[in-house]
This record gives structure tokens, sequence and C-alpha cells, in this order.
């Protein structure tokens, strides 16, 4: 488009603006402030508010700013009577339909705003009083489970769909009309919930007059007050203002500014997910396992002292007696990074031990080793901000719409508006395939092959940076002839059940494209082979100089709000804090000397030896903070028996889960909500949260028990704040250096690495050099999944998260409206296959593994290929981990759940 | 009497919808105006066309000439050509005559808009009803394109045109142009804002020449004989032949061929005459004017308001208080509900034409629906809403008797009480 400019006149001001743009952005650039409804900057314009209509000399009645284009010579009238009179005569119908408005109403915030353009265009107050006429108006709430809309209030603007269809690519929502009837409806007639609405809740945002509202602000009222908090879900870290009413937080709000992760966008999660904080199940008092004789255990309520004391006397024996090695930490990445280390700290100081692990190893494990290996940093290379900005995106393995949906919003803003190339790698039709250049259905568990056949086109088409593989890279000479000679693309097509031209199409894409990102989830890491896996993703990097600058990266999604976080503040058996090795003398002693001990020197139990170890009676005492092993890790049978078999089980939780029931003593804690700290993202940015809400009744913070515990077992562990903590941690770890609490508490947003105190911290690693000097190639070979399909068990398995759920469930299924969106676990299943065992959508079904079986309705989609099925662990009624089989990657020790051979019947 | 002008764009035609007829019509059919069009330059034919004064015939009376002008000047490659057959103007069957009697015309015209705009595609929009019309369109475009008068290289010129025949929902808002391009695109037909223009931006955000199927069928006639021939026809302002949809209390409804000379009283009595007493007539549709008797003998010119040529005659047996409900509720059926002034207005009138017994006196309703006319002149997005509530104050402004009457009792003319 010619970038030429108009000269035009606006009430007497003469200004030049660019040919294309609208009387309204020209009327912004002087300040003049025109009063919109339907406009909304990030949306085609409709002009059917005509709220912003304008006087054009020479020209008849008026035209609406939003949707006019200027022209040179314009001479445009914004003040004059008629559009004075023209903006009251618009705001007096909308007023007239808005009813009364008390304190309590949902839409108090818009009403004040209409009022107040009104003042503004020149409607006496007491008219607009007039207008509100005791009428009444409704809210439907009966629609939706979250959402209520208001028809009287709708003033059609479409803003909501229009911004439904900019955010997520189409709009489950419509205007139906018919002559004379014109009505907002829901997913053609069908409830929001049935139809394809993510809840994302934005649209709410959008409204421009609170017709379109969540519901909670009709049920309950608008919130008594707000206050800012980081979102306790998947690892994206977005930023919340929650609402807060009557003590409870019903719902949050996106921070909007551009600093924040999800600027001004959330999840159903993060907007509606969070009343499960006052769910009448909380656990608020500690309690004790009562032993009445051998078969009826039951839990009576205790006094934190005699909890504690009980605790600490037991741990104090197994320590004493057998040795610090017999007692074992699980650590959370649901808690804070101060209280992560403080579990650390208390079984290196505490406990004489190196068991501490957190859940980091059941998820992204490898990709720390992985990551590690090929670039020397275990970290997502990139910032989440650079992938709107990325020009091709490699997705594997991962479902960023449903389990990071914020990240999701970014590639499909990316794919839909950017113009990125979008290549998804992943066995199931997930919602991004529909709007990808390229989607390879790879057979799950064929990574490597596949990744390896890309390679090899990459290298076959000379389509690999050779000044970056030479300059940056080694081990790419050991690697080709592994490449080239094993991997042509018809033994990969027969692997993996891909078609060659596909692999072939992208392979080009992402080397053609000027900045690739990879973006990867736990379909790569949840494999006996993850780690390799890993390697593999990052040699294709290599191998095309897709990495080291912004917009070109390898990107694992974080799955928890803390995970990163848990392993950088040294939650892990193997580095100390800010992942310093034990076989660095310098970094050992500066901890002994800061913590008054000798660290111990055995090597640690990772999370699943722990388990096993505890089976054996390797492990006789176990700690285990925020953490529900016995749903999420694989083969629960042998879990339950494990942790059957312990001395002493403490289970610090918000419920009781299904390990709390294997507890001796659960400790009550307080949720992320009710306590301060900091919590570092999938992209390394650590945020800092202040409470939001008083922790109910005995619930005491993670930081206050350890301490309490440490300190009961003898060692003097005291803080007065979080603030002590991190700033304890930031001094002994050279890559947290510069991040400074007092720095985090003013708002500063902090990425690791930060070596001094006057850095933010580089947010795109590896950009001179890597973090171990070179890149280093992996020659890898493939090898099947652990487990295949045979007669006996025909189906491959594989489970993943669903948008509406969290983990084992234990916060969302105690959250009213998301259960309301997805209530019971469905297995998915192609419909050729349920043709096959003769099954219809809903029916029960036997699903049964070489390890149990359990019984489950089904969902029947071609979201699945044939042969495949998968299912969500969060429902303990259908404890899909009962049939993973518990077998791991030899680096990581992270298990395969992405692959169990299972059958399935009709029952 | 006056008698009757002689008829061009009806001349000796009938129905060639009839069985067996159509292929002979089409082999008789001469393309004159086309072969000398390819001959002249696509300047040469607005230059022509600018001369013959015409202009549309569709109710808005924009230059013909101007209009193809400005898409030819548009920079953007891809333009198309867009008869609007639409015709959902209440009493308007003008279209239907055409295309059933001389539908070659038709595509003719766009064949020569297509060769001076340098379009490559065009369509010819239907009302929902024309289902006939568009079997047979579809059937002399498919001979069209066996003998190479359309697809591509066409006549060995180097132009390339396409033809599809569309049939719209019944909706009234789908003849508004814009409204057009929305339905053809598979859209809801929502009128847009102007600017920019159809000759700016329109089927598909492309400069789109849209012209109403009697502007067009009158291109022909002004290739072949000339655009001063044309303009002799008719008087200044409004050239050329003019059809007239005659309809309501008189005694042969039916299309009357006549220049824009004629007054209502001569269409009238070409019509047979008034059935009963004449008390007025509404011209071109009900978003229109209303003609009184003072103005029988008025020329029904352009700058009189012709419009698209609808007349519609009521006796002093109508009721002007009924009539004024019925096209309240018209206009409330078919308002798109899209802008919130058009909407919120329409629902207005609705109420205050149905509440009419409930009042007192008239004035106040007269001033309010009067009131919503002049706002909606102002800021609604399109013209429907606006000019559907033109209609019914002008009905209380020269029948106040008859709304009246609803105002104390029952209305012994129509029968509407409270």
């Amino acid at each position: 488009m010619s970038q030429t400019t108009c000269q035009i006149t606006i009430d007497g001001n003469a200004l030049a603006v660019p040919a294309d743009s609208s009387i309204l952005s020209a009327t912004a650039q002087l300040g003049i402030d025109i009063p919109t409804l339907c406009f909304d900057s990030l949306l085609t314009p409709e002009g059917v508010c005509r709220l912003c209509c304008v006087e054009i000399d020479g020209m008849h009645g008026l035209v609406s700013a939003c949707s006019t284009p200027v022209h040179d010579g314009m001479q445009v009238r914004t003040t004059t009577a008629k559009v004075r009179e023209n903006q009251r005569l618009i705001l007096e119908m909308v007023l007239q339909n808005f009813g009364t408005v008390d304190s309590n109403d949902p839409a108090k915030a818009q009403y004040a705003r209409l009022c107040s353009m009104a003042q503004a265009a020149g409607m006496p107050a007491a008219d607009i009083q007039a207008l509100a006429n005791n009428k009444k108006v409704h809210y439907l709430t009966h629609h939706d489970p979250l959402l209520a809309i208001s028809a009287e209030r709708c003033i059609q603007c479409t803003r909501c769909f229009r911004y439904c269809e900019y955010l997520h690519g189409f709009h489950p929502s419509e205007i139906l009309d018919s002559g004379g009837v014109r009505e907002l409806s829901f997913a053609m007639g069908m409830p929001l919930a049935e139809g394809q609405c993510d809840h994302c809740g934005n649209c709410v945002e959008h409204c421009p007059t609170g017709a379109l509202v969540e519901k909670w602000t009709v049920t309950h009222g608008p919130a008594d007050y707000e206050a800012p908090a980081i979102c306790g879900y998947c690892g994206t870290g977005c930023s919340l203002q929650v609402q807060v009413k009557n003590g409870v937080p019903l719902g949050a709000h996106p921070d909007v500014a551009d600093s924040s992760v999800n600027q001004g966008q959330l999840c159903v999660k993060g907007r509606f997910g969070l009343d499960y904080v006052n769910h009448p199940d909380r656990l608020t008092k500690p309690m004790i396992r009562e032993r009445q004789g051998r078969t009826l255990d039951c839990f009576r309520e205790a006094s934190w002292d005699e909890a504690l004391d009980f605790v600490a006397e037991e741990f104090r024996q197994i320590r004493d007696h057998d040795g610090g090695d017999k007692l074992a930490v699980l650590s959370s990445a649901r808690v804070s990074n101060e209280e992560n280390y403080l579990a650390q700290k208390l079984a290196r100081a505490v406990f004489h031990t190196n068991n501490i692990d957190n859940c980091a190893r059941i998820c992204h494990a490898p990709s720390v080793v992985g990551l590690t290996a090929a670039f020397g940093s275990g970290a997502a290379t990139n910032s989440l901000d650079e992938i709107e900005d990325a020009d091709c995106i490699m997705l594997i393995g991962a479902n960023p719409t449903e389990a990071h949906p914020v990240i999701g919003h970014k590639i499909k803003h990316a794919v839909l508006h950017n113009k990125a190339r979008l290549v998804v790698i992943d066995p199931r039709n997930i919602w991004l395939a529909r709007i990808a250049d390229v989607h390879l259905p790879l057979r799950a568990g064929t990574n490597i092959a596949l990744l390896n056949g890309i390679l090899h086109v990459l290298i076959e088409e000379n389509l690999i940076n050779d000044t970056f593989i030479a300059a940056r890279t080694r081990g790419f000479v050991e690697t080709k002839p592994r490449v080239m000679d094993g991997y042509d693309l018809a033994q990969v097509q027969a692997i993996t059940g891909v078609p060659a031209e596909q692999i072939r199409a992208a392979a080009r894409l992402y080397a053609g494209a000027k900045n690739s990102m990879i973006i990867y989830g736990l379909g790569i890491t949840q494999h006996i082979h993850g780690s390799s896996n890993v390697m593999a993703c990052a040699n294709l990097a290599l191998a095309t100089g897709q990495i080291g600058r912004k917009h070109a990266g390898v990107c694992p999604l974080r799955g928890q709000n803390n995970v990163q976080g848990a392993c950088d503040v040294g939650a892990l058996p193997n580095v100390l804090p800010g992942y310093q090795k034990f076989d660095d003398p310098e970094a050992v002693a500066r901890f002994s000397e800061k913590w008054h001990v000798a660290l111990p020197t055995s090597t640690g139990l990772k999370s699943c030896q722990m388990i096993h170890g505890a089976k054996s009676g390797q492990v006789k005492g176990m700690y285990i903070i925020a953490e529900d092993p016995v749903q999420t890790d694989p083969d629960s049978h042998l879990v339950e028996q494990a942790l059957g078999n312990l001395d002493c089980l403490v289970v610090q939780e918000l419920f009781f889960t299904r390990t709390a029931s294997f507890a001796d003593v659960i400790l009550p804690a307080a949720c992320a909500l009710e306590k301060e700290g900091t919590f570092t993202n999938t992209d390394r940015r650590i945020q800092h949260f202040m409470p939001v809400l008083a922790a109910p009744e005995e619930c005491r913070t993670d930081m206050d028990i350890i301490c309490d515990l440490a300190r009961r077992m003898g060692y003097a562990m005291r803080y007065d704040s979080p603030a002590e903590i991190w700033d304890e941690l930031a001094e002994l770890s050279p890559i947290l250096y510069g991040v400074r609490y007092a720095r985090l508490y003013a708002g500063e947003k902090l990425v690791w690495p930060c070596k001094t105190k006057q850095e933010t911290g580089q947010r795109t690693l590896h950009e001179n050099e890597f973090t171990c000097g070179k890149g280093v190639f992996h020659a890898l070979d493939y090898a099947p999944p652990e487990e295949s399909t045979d007669d006996t068990y025909p189906f491959l398995l594989t489970t993943g998260r669903r948008l509406e759920h969290y983990c084992n469930g234990a916060m969302t299924r105690k959250t009213q409206g998301l259960l309301g969106l997805y209530s019971h676990e469905r297995i998915e299943l192609n419909p050729v296959d349920a043709e096959k065992l003769s099954l219809t959508d809903e029916d029960w079904v036997q699903v049964s593994s070489r390890r149990g079986q359990i019984r489950v309705n089904c969902h029947i989609t071609t979201r699945c290929p044939p042969g495949t099925v998968f299912m969500s662990f969060h429902f303990a009624e259908a404890p899909v981990n009962i049939l993973t089989g518990s077998y791991y990657d030899p680096l990581a020790i992270t298990p395969e759940y992405k692959v169990t051979a299972v059958s399935i019947t009709k029952s | 009497m006056k008698p009757l002008p002689t008829p061009f764009l009806l001349a000796g035609r009938k129905a060639v919808i009839e069985a067996g007829q159509l292929r002979d019509y089409y082999l008789h059919y001469p393309f004159h105006a086309l072969q000398k069009a390819l001959h002249l330059s696509p300047a040469g034919i607005i230059a022509e066309l600018k001369a013959s004064g015409l202009r549309g015939r569709g109710g808005a009376a924009f230059p013909a000439g101007l209009k193809w002008e400005s898409v030819m000047q548009q920079a953007e490659p891809v333009r198309y050509v867009i008869a609007n057959g639409e015709e959902g103007e209440p009493g308007t069957f003008k279209d239907r005559i055409l295309l059933e009697q001389n539908p070659l015309a038709v595509i003719e015209a766009m064949l020569i808009a297509a060769y001076t705009v340098k379009a490559r595609e065009g369509f010819i929009y239907l009302n929902h009803s024309y289902r006939q019309i568009a079997q047979v369109l579809e059937q002399l475009l498919q001979w069209l394109c066996e003998d190479h008068r359309l697809g591509s290289n066409i006549l060995d010129r180097q132009f390339d045109f396409d033809i599809q025949v569309r049939r719209g929902r019944q909706r009234y808002i789908s003849g508004e142009e814009t409204a057009l391009f929305r339905a053809l695109e598979g859209r809801r037909a929502e009128p847009s804002s102007r600017p920019p223009y159809p000759t700016e931006k329109g089927l598909w955000n492309k400069p789109t020449l849209i012209n109403n199927i009697e502007t067009l069928s009158c291109i022909p006639l002004i290739i072949e004989k000339s655009g001063a021939w044309f303009a002799v026809i008719g008087s200044e302002g409004s050239h050329g032949p003019k059809l007239f949809c005659m309809s309501g209390d008189i005694k042969n409804s039916g299309v009357i061929e006549a220049t824009m000379e004629a007054s209502l009283s001569d269409l009238i009595a070409w019509a047979g005459g008034t059935l009963g007493t004449f008390k007025g007539a509404i011209v071109s549709g009900p978003s229109g004017r209303l003609f009184l008797p003072q103005d029988l003998n008025k020329p029904l010119t352009i700058q009189n308001g012709c419009g698209n040529g609808t007349v519609v005659v009521f006796n002093d047996t109508r009721c002007a208080a009924d009539l004024a409900r019925h096209i309240t509720d018209f206009f409330f059926a078919e308002y798109c509900g899209q802008c919130l002034p058009g909407r919120e207005a329409m629902k207005q009138v609705k109420v205050l034409m149905d509440n009419l017994e409930r009042n007192t006196t008239l004035a106040p309703l007269q001033k309010r629906y009067g009131e919503l006319h002049t706002m909606l002149l102002n800021n609604s997005k399109c013209g429907l809403c606006s000019s559907g509530t033109s209609m019914a104050p002008a009905l209380m402004q020269a029948f106040p008797e008859d709304f009246n009457r609803h105002l104390q009792s029952e209305c012994a003319v129509c029968g509407g009480r409270a």
C-alpha cells in the first residue's frame, strides 16, 4: 500500500495522516476523545453503534469515524451540535435499555462509563437518571456454566464474537437474525459447553455494556476487591487480578500490561478456576493416622505441635538409626521458589540426604538432560513474547490450546495474524493441527525416527546452515552418516506412518523460514527415549542455525506454574541450587559454610526411584509436599504398595488426595493465593506474588511448616520472610545472583540467567555462544517404545491434559464452573475403532493394560487416529495411571506415559 | 389521453421463457451493440454513456457513465461486474419482465461492461423467487460459452469474462449493493459502511460495477444507437425510456414503457384508469414518495422522485393509517438490525404505530416518528431504515383525518381499533 499522507483538518486543526488511516485514529493523534462502543483497536471496525459519528463538510448526514478512511482535504468536525445530538440519542437508546443499576450490578463499571459519556455529550444528569426508569434487566444464567448474558443490555456490537474470531479463528457465538427478531446465540443455539467455546472469557473483557459477564458477577455481585497474583496452574505464568467477593476468589481478570506474560488474556482455569480455595473439603487441621487394629485406620485431628513433633520424632529416628538416605523429600512444582529451596535445604542440611526431587522428574527432566547436553542449559531458549513474531513454529508433542491455553493463543495469533507457518507433529488431530501448514500424525513413540527423517531431508536438500554448524557446533560429522544411512524417508515413513512428502514439506518450512521456533511438550519427554527426543529436536535447531537469536530456538512448555523454579532452586537430587554441581568443590564449600553442615555426598534418588525404593525398603520415611504420586505416577498399583510400605509418610496438602490416604500425618498447607513468594514460569521469568487472602483456620504456609519441622529436628532454620530466603539463594547461585527480592518486589520483570544486579537477565539464550561453548549434535538411533501393540492389547493409549482440568484434579474439580464444563473423564477413540467395538458415545468401556484395568466412558472423535486412544489423568474415578507402565528414560528417569498398549472392551 | 410513446426496451418482445422459444430467440439475437462496443475504446464507451445521460434505474439514479468510469480508473486489477436483479421493493416487477423478455440484452450489457472496466467475472444476482429466470439465464450462458461469446478469449478479442447466476435469500436488504456483496460472498446480507464505495471496494473488497437490470438493458440501445439518440428521449436530467410498474387500485396492472415526461395521470390513463376515486400513489416503493391528487400532472422525472418507477395507486376506500402501519411493519420485518440506531428506531416506530389508538392526539406521535426519521437520515449505517421511515410521516401529513379517526374509535374505513 502506498504510504502517502493526507492533509486533513479536524475541528480547525490541520494535520497530516497516512492515507489509509481512519478518522478515529486521526482524531486520536490530536488527543480528541470520540466516544465509541463497537470499536476495538484489535478488530476490523464495523461502524454499527454509530456513536463515533462525526460531521464532514460537504456530506449529508454523519459518518462513523471508526470505519471511514480519511481523504485529502477532508474537513472533520467532532463537536458540532449535530454530532453531540447524535451522541445523546445513541446513548439515550443504550441507557434506556440498561434498566436500573444498583450497587450489586455486574455491569456497574460499564454503566458508569456510559453515564460519563452521556454527560460529556451534554445530557443532563437528571435525564440520565430518568432513563433508568425502574426497569429490571435479566441475565440469562442457564445457558452456560460460566457466562451470563443480558439480552436487554446487549447492543449487538458483535465485539465479543469478532474478538473470538480474531483470537481463535472462529466464533462459537452468533447473532441469530430473522426479520425483526435478532438475538445473540451461543454455538448455534447449543450451550457453549457443548460447542467449541474454550471459555477463555476474553470476550467478556470486550463487552462495552456489560451485557456479557462472568456468571459469578450475576450470582454474587461484583468483587469486593481485586488483588494481583500469579496463576497457579500451568507453566505460562499469567498475571491475574483476583476478584474476591466475601472472602472467596470467585474469578480473575488478566493483567493487561504489555510487560505481563499474558497481555490481557487468560484461559478458563485462570479466569474461573480459583474458588477451590474455599471448598469445604479443604484440609484445615493437621491429621494423624490412628491405627486401630489391623484393618480399620482413620485420621484424627491433631494440634500442630503434636503433628510436627510426631513427624520430627519419626524422621529423626529413621535418620539417626538408618541414615539420612532412608529419608526422601518429594517437593512440588506448585509451591514457591523459596519453599522449594527450603525443601531441598531440609533434605540436605537436616535429613543429610540428596533424596530430594520434584515432579519435573515425571514431565520435563528429559528437557533438562537433553537441552543441557546439547546447549549447556536445560531451559527454554526464548521468551514467550517471541512466539508471536516467529516465522515458523514447529510444535511437537504439545497441545498448548488445552494445556497452556495462553501460549496457544500466542501461537494462534502468530499463525492467523502474523503469517507464521505452523508444523504440528502430534499423533492426534489437536486444534492447532487445523490451522497448521503441515500436520505430521506420527505413530506414538516414533519421534526420533521422524526427527531424524527431517534432519535427513535438511541434509539431503542442503537446507542446513554450514557456517553455523562449522562455527558454533560440534558432533555433526558423527551425526550426519547415522542420519543419512539409516533414515531415508521410505524407512521413516514405514516407522512413523507419516507420508514422506509431508516430512519433506515440514523440513522445508522449518529450514526455509527466517526465524523458526521449536515448541515441544510432554509428547517428546514422556518416553523411554525422552532425553534423546529432546536432543533430536536440538539437532534440528543446530543444523539450521535456528537458535541463539530472537524468535528462533527450542522451547519446552513446562507443565506447572513453578516447575522451572523448583529445578532452578535445587529441588533435584543431582544438583545444588542454580544447577551447581557436586563436583564443584567451591560451590559445595559455599553451601556448607552458609548452612553450617557438611553436604551429603551420596547420589540422591530420583522421584520414581524413591517410589521403587519405598517398595524395596531402601526408603523408610517420605515427606511429600503437594504431590499426588498415587494418581499421577505411572503404575498406580505399584505406587500404592510402595507408599503402604513406608514407616512414615508425611503429606502436606490442600485436599485429601489419594496419596494423602496413605499418609501417617497430613499437614494442611496454605495455597498460592494465601502466601507470598516467587514463581518461575516456563520462559525463566521470575515473578513475585503477594497473598490475596488469609489462609483458612489452621493452614500454614509451606515455608512456615518446613522451618518449624527443621527446628524441631534440631536445625536452626529461621526466616522472617520469603525475601530472606530468596536473597540467601541468590547469594549462593551465580545464575540468580542479580535477581534480588527487592527488585522482584518492586515489580521488575527479571529472567535468569541474571548474573549482576544491574541487568534484567537474558531473555534469549545462546546468542553468541552456547552455555557449554559449542552446541553438541547427538547421533541418535530410533528404538521402539517399551510396549507395543499385539493381539491382546491392540490399542496405543496416550495420555495428556484437558483444557478444563489440571493435574490430579484436586483444584479444578473443586471449582464449580470447571466441573460443569467437563464433569467426567472419557476415553477418546476414533469412530473406526468405535464401530469395530460397536460403541456409541458415552458407553462404558473397560480398558486393560498389562498392569491393570479401569472402567471409563468413551468419547468417539476423530481427534484420535485409528488405533490410538487418549485419556487424561485428572479424574481419580478413571485413574489412567493404573494402566501406564513404569518404564523409564535411562538418563532422566522419566516414565513413559505416552505409550501404553491397551485393550478395550464394552462393559 | 396522450398516446403511449414507442417502446424501445420492450419493443416487439414477448416472454421467451416459453418452451421452444428460447433457442430461436438466442439464435436471432444480433449482438450489434457488443460488436460495435468491441470496436470502441473503453473510454469511448464511457463517453457514449455520459453523453446519453443514463442514470441508474434502481432508485438512486446515479449517473451510469460516472460509475463505469470510476471502476475503470481503479488501480486494483481484479474487478467484478454485477447485475442487480434482487428487485425486492414491493410493487416492483420491471426487472422480471426485462429478464423474461430480453435477457440477452442484460448479458450483452454485462459483456460490454466487462470489456470497458476489464472485469473477468460477473454475477447476475436474482430475487429468490426468480427460479425460472435463473434456469433460462443458465441455459443462455451455456450456449454463449459454447459459441465463445463468454469464457476465455471472447470473439477472439483477447478478453475473458464469465458470468454466474445466483439467487438471493428472501430478504429485502440483500438488494442493497453492499449487502448483496456480502450475500454473494456467502455471508449474512448486511450493508457495509460507505465510503469506501463499491466502485473502490465492493465484492471481496475489489472494485465492482453493480448496475440494475433495467440500467443494463439500456446499455445496448445506447451503444447501438448512440448516446445522443438516447439523450433526446425524455426531459433534461431524465433521459431515456423508463419502465413503470403500475399496480394498486387501477384497472390494468402491469409494466408500461414510457418516457419520464409522462405524468402520473398519463400513466394511470394508460393503465386503464383508477378504480374508484384517486386518493394518492406511492411512487418508487414504500420508501419512496407520496403523490397526492394535486401531483397528478407532475411528470415522473428523476427530479420528481420517479425512483425505480414503481407506482402503487390507492383510492378513497383505503385508510392511510392502515397503509402507514403496513409499511412500518414491512420495514420492521426487513431491517437488518445491524446498527444500533436503526435497530432501536425501528422497534420504536413499530411500537408507535402499534399503539396508535392509545393516543389522544396525533401531533406527538407524528413528531416522534419524524424525529426518528431525521436521526436515521443522519446516523444510520445504510439507507434502509431512514428511507423506511419516510413514508409514514408523509401519510400523517397528508391524511391526518385518517389517523385521527383511529384515535377516537374504530376506524370505519379499515376496521382498525384500539
